[in-house]
């Protein structure tokens, strides 16, 4: 009888320990996948830093939100615009989107925001999505920062389903489309940390690098306001992310940045021509619309001084579209800035002079030749701190 | 449904939640047959009629045949008293006869299915090249090859043999035998398994048990860890070679020299080592958690020491098949007998080289046709053909040089023990293993001797490094393969020495905290290293193709 007793009760505790290590074993996975999908899956680039601390900001504290791709945050400024004008803004923009990025873009933003006026990139939309479907890259950008909800799924659903090479389960979880970029991410493990455990950066997404455009690249048309033709694909995904804005009740700004075309590169013209396009489409659709390709010299633009490639502006390009996009918003679109709360007001005044500390660090390095990327980072808000103190 | 994916889990899964919680015992093995019909009808709806006329003339001519020699035993019994010795005998022949026809029928027929489905186009297309005209024009069979058809023909013609061997018992419940021929973890890549082995395995009713439980997880990640981290990793690498026209004639665009040849190679041992023995490990585990014991079919191969010896470890359920199916009913025939005798009995046969020859020449012959056989067995193209040629001819020549070995061992005072001499003998076989698997990369003969010719003349390093990254794999990628290798390579020397089965049983000498430690390990290592997910394009299973 004792002995029975005796087995019993060492069979229990045998029992319990292996169900304890077999909990112990999953709820290590699910955790270790968790924090892997958070940290280290999405490589951290200044288009990942740009989302991330979007949503950083206080919510309901951005008046303007620009959306779209390179073009928006090379040739705006947050800062700038917020020192010349007082309304708060934030380009919550992608490289290398295309226009189906422009919808989940919004929808998350509109989580936290609910922006005055939205400022839309019509650059991207003139790639023909049949030609860069392999880009999808952004969106997963975009969806790992979204927190799970229905709508999530039911946004994943519908990405998956347009977006060539992306899952719905890998879109709710990029850790099954990034695991093997684990490894390598761990070396910039302490600047994801960073980013994550920061508050709202004083650098507010920007992005440009420090350099002026080659001597070679000379043959510059400024303005053409001829149009080509949108394919299918992308006529609907534009239409679509439309009617969304409609439904939403959306005060929105479709506009092109100034680029520097030139006669040498066909494929860019047609980009252009297309997004030439799109402004049409948003007019034709009541939407407010601007080509600030037309005002190129009305902005005081210099096709080589301004800029580091065709397409995006240095800081020197950057301040003039800012500060003419701006005028534009204020002025046209009559966006008043809003009323800021002390501590909002302290930190927008402080990007402002993180920014000037910026752009002296830029034109230090154009000056001296020595192109660098400068994007919102932990290490260049350090670095730029150093300046200041 | 690939082993590898998310469905397959989950229907894994489903099926050994069901299979434990089934209430009658008895017929727990029912749920498997249905897991086994279902896994097939969805894989392969199409081509289901072929395995059901497996299933159902095997199991008719196995019953036919055991009820002739019962029939058989029962009237000699019954007339024991008025036969004579040669009239039984003459019944004995007449039954056996009967028995011998049925076999050949039901041979017939099921090899004949095969060989329509997986070697008329090849060989129709052949006799036309030969006869001169359009290959392309010879008359074609255009259908896919059923699911797991070279495998579940071997099992089910196995135990037909068997059965006519009386080394069996025939199964008289068609649904027990339908479950033995379609059982759903070997049913894709083997192991070709025996009926007496697994037979009442699968009807006996299991419950779940804690080390099964364990150690059939492990054995699952172990494969797991073979197949998407290591191997589809690796055929990155070798698809891009494939793309990049270094089989075909455009290897000169390709631009790949002698040493990128010896490193696809290579690549090509570890990613074929790592496809197929992961595969066979997630089976293996799938039915150890469910308290089934498959058979073995590797035994850490590349460390051979002959290539005899590495046909013992590698796909050992084909190997074993063969032997008793084809080589020993070749060797032990009248006509080996014969070609024996003769040769004892010729003034040749008096020298020492003579009587050598009489004891193994036909067992050579048997081995060479077995080694044939595998080629074919393995595709129908000319490379395969070659491949088996290849096999055969060295295992012959082993056995007919044996002695002229051993003499030149004993002259240079080698030690058949040392370990320098063991592990030059390994890297030998391996040399030989490798020359084999260029006819398997190459598209076919003539190109695998392009290659070889390569391999031999051009060993310019530079090019080598420079091409490196045409491979699509990073500087990462390359070492993460490396690191995993190691790995591989080290339970490998652990098991090799220990003699264990899997890495299970190697794990389960230490403690708890080492094999949970272990286990978790090895879980992240697939889910960060392995090639899954919408970047990958799967590879599949190469023994599928099979």
């Amino acid at each position: 009888m004792m002995t029975e007793m005796t087995e019993t009760k060492s069979n229990k505790k045998i029992r319990r320990r292996r169900t304890l290590a077999a909990v112990l074993l999953v709820v290590s996975l699910l955790a270790s996948i968790i924090f892997m999908d958070h940290f280290l899956c999405i490589p951290a680039t200044f288009d990942q830093n740009r989302v991330l601390l979007f949503h950083k900001e206080p919510a309901d504290s951005i008046d303007v939100l620009l959306i779209g791709s390179s073009t928006t945050y090379s040739g705006f400024s947050s800062a700038y615009a917020y020192d010349q004008f007082g309304f708060t803004s934030y380009p919550y923009a992608i490289g290398g989107s295309t226009c189906n990025i422009w919808k989940p873009a919004l929808q998350d933003a509109l989580r936290t925001q609910h922006p005055k006026l939205i400022v839309v990139d019509v650059f991207g939309g003139g790639y023909d999505l049949d030609l860069v479907e392999s880009r999808n890259s952004q969106v997963y950008t975009i969806m790992t920062h979204t927190p799970l909800s229905r709508e999530k799924i039911e946004t994943a659903k519908e990405l998956s389903s347009k977006i060539d090479r992306t899952t719905t389960a890998s879109l709710l979880l990029p850790f099954i489309k990034y695991h093997n970029s684990v490894p390598a991410n761990l070396m910039d493990l302490k600047d994801r940390l960073d980013v994550a455990s920061s508050g709202p950066s004083p650098l507010k997404g920007i992005e440009t690098l420090t350099r002026t455009r080659e001597l070679a690249d000379v043959d510059d048309i400024s303005f053409t306001d001829e149009t080509a033709p949108l394919d299918e694909k992308t006529e609907a995904v534009i239409n679509e992310f439309m009617d969304y804005c409609k439904s939403k009740d959306l005060n929105v700004l479709f506009v092109k940045y100034p680029t520097v075309l030139t006669k040498n590169d066909p494929d860019e013209l047609q980009v252009n021509l297309r997004a030439n396009r799109i402004l049409e489409m948003a007019d034709e659709a009541g939407f407010h619309t601007l080509n600030m390709q037309k005002h190129f010299h009305e902005i005081g633009l210099k096709e080589r001084e301004d800029y580091y490639n065709h397409g995006h502006t240095n800081t020197r390009g950057q301040k003039k579209v800012t500060g003419f996009l701006g005028d534009y918003i204020q002025n046209e679109l009559g966006i008043a800035p809003s009323d800021l709360s002390d501590s909002l007001r302290t930190e927008w005044d402080d990007s402002v002079r993180y920014y000037g500390a910026y752009v002296e660090m830029s034109e230090e390095l154009i000056n001296k030749g020595d192109p660098q990327p400068m994007g919102d980072s932990p290490k260049l808000v350090r670095e730029l701190k150093k300046r200041l103190d | 449904m690939a082993l590898t994916s998310v469905p397959f889990a989950i229907f894994a899964i489903i099926t050994g939640i069901l299979y434990f919680a089934f209430p009658k015992r008895e017929y727990r093995w029912v749920i498997l047959l249905i897991s086994g019909c279902f896994f097939y009808v969805y894989n392969s709806f199409q081509y289901t009629a072929f395995i059901l006329i497996t299933i159902l003339t095997i199991y008719l001519a196995a019953n036919r045949m055991a009820a002739i020699t019962a029939d058989t035993k029962a009237a000699v019994k019954a007339h024991k008293a008025d036969w004579s010795k040669e009239e039984r005998k003459a019944f004995k022949e007449a039954s056996g006869k009967k028995r011998k026809r049925i076999l050949a029928a039901a041979l017939i027929l099921n090899f004949g299915i095969l060989f329509l489905l997986k070697y008329f186009n090849f060989l129709s297309g052949s006799v036309a090249q030969i006869l001169g005209s359009d290959p392309e024009a010879a008359p074609q069979i255009h259908l896919l090859l059923p699911l797991g058809i070279s495998f579940y023909t071997f099992i089910a013609t196995g135990y037909l043999i068997d059965v006519y061997r009386e080394t069996a018992e025939p199964e008289k419940n068609i649904f027990k035998f339908a479950l033995f021929v379609s059982f759903f973890p070997q049913i894709i890549q083997g192991p070709i398994s025996n009926y007496g082995k697994l037979r009442d395995q699968l009807i006996t009713p299991h419950d779940l048990d804690w080390m099964n439980l364990k150690h059939g997880i492990m054995i699952i990640c172990w494969g797991l860890f073979k197949k998407i981290v290591i191997a589809d990793r690796v055929w990155v690498a070798i698809r891009a070679y494939y793309d990049n026209g270094g089989i075909d004639g455009n290897a000169d665009a390709a631009g790949y020299g002698g040493v990128m040849v010896v490193f696809i190679t290579l690549m090509y041992a570890l990613q074929l080592y790592a496809d197929f023995s992961g595969g066979i490990d997630i089976s293996r585990g799938i039915c150890r958690v469910l308290g089934i014991e498959l058979e073995m079919n590797f035994r850490q191969p590349y460390f051979s020491k002959s290539i005899s010896e590495y046909w013992r470890r590698w796909h050992i359920t084909l190997g074993a098949w063969m032997k008793n199916y084809v080589f020993y009913p070749i060797a032990m025939s009248d006509m080996s007998k014969k070609i024996s005798g003769s040769i004892a009995k010729s003034s040749f046969g008096q020298t020492a080289a003579g009587k050598h020859l009489s004891r193994v020449l036909t067992t050579a012959i048997a081995s060479f046709i077995v080694f044939l056989l595998v080629g074919i067995w393995h595709g129908a193209n000319s490379k395969y053909i070659a491949f088996g040629v290849w096999n055969g001819l060295i295992i012959m020549i082993s056995a007919m040089a044996g002695p002229l070995y051993e003499k030149s061992r004993n002259a240079l005072h080698i030690r058949a023990e040392a370990a320098w001499w063991k592990l030059f003998q390994m890297l030998r076989t391996f040399l030989i293993v490798l020359v084999g698997y260029v006819f398997d990369i190459a598209d076919n003969f003539s190109n695998a001797m392009r290659m070889m010719g390569l391999a031999l003349t051009d060993h310019s390093l530079g090019a080598f490094r420079s091409q490196l990254g045409t491979l699509g794999l990073g500087k990462t990628e390359y070492l993460s393969v490396i690191a995993c290798t190691l790995i591989l390579l080290y339970m490998s020397i652990r098991l090799e020495k220990t003699a264990l089965d899997t890495p299970a049983d190697l794990l389960e000498r230490r403690s708890g905290v080492i094999q949970w430690l272990a286990l978790f390990a090895l879980i992240m290592m697939i889910l960060i290293l392995g090639t899954y997910g919408p970047a990958f394009d799967p590879a599949e299973f190469i023994y599928m193709q099979f």
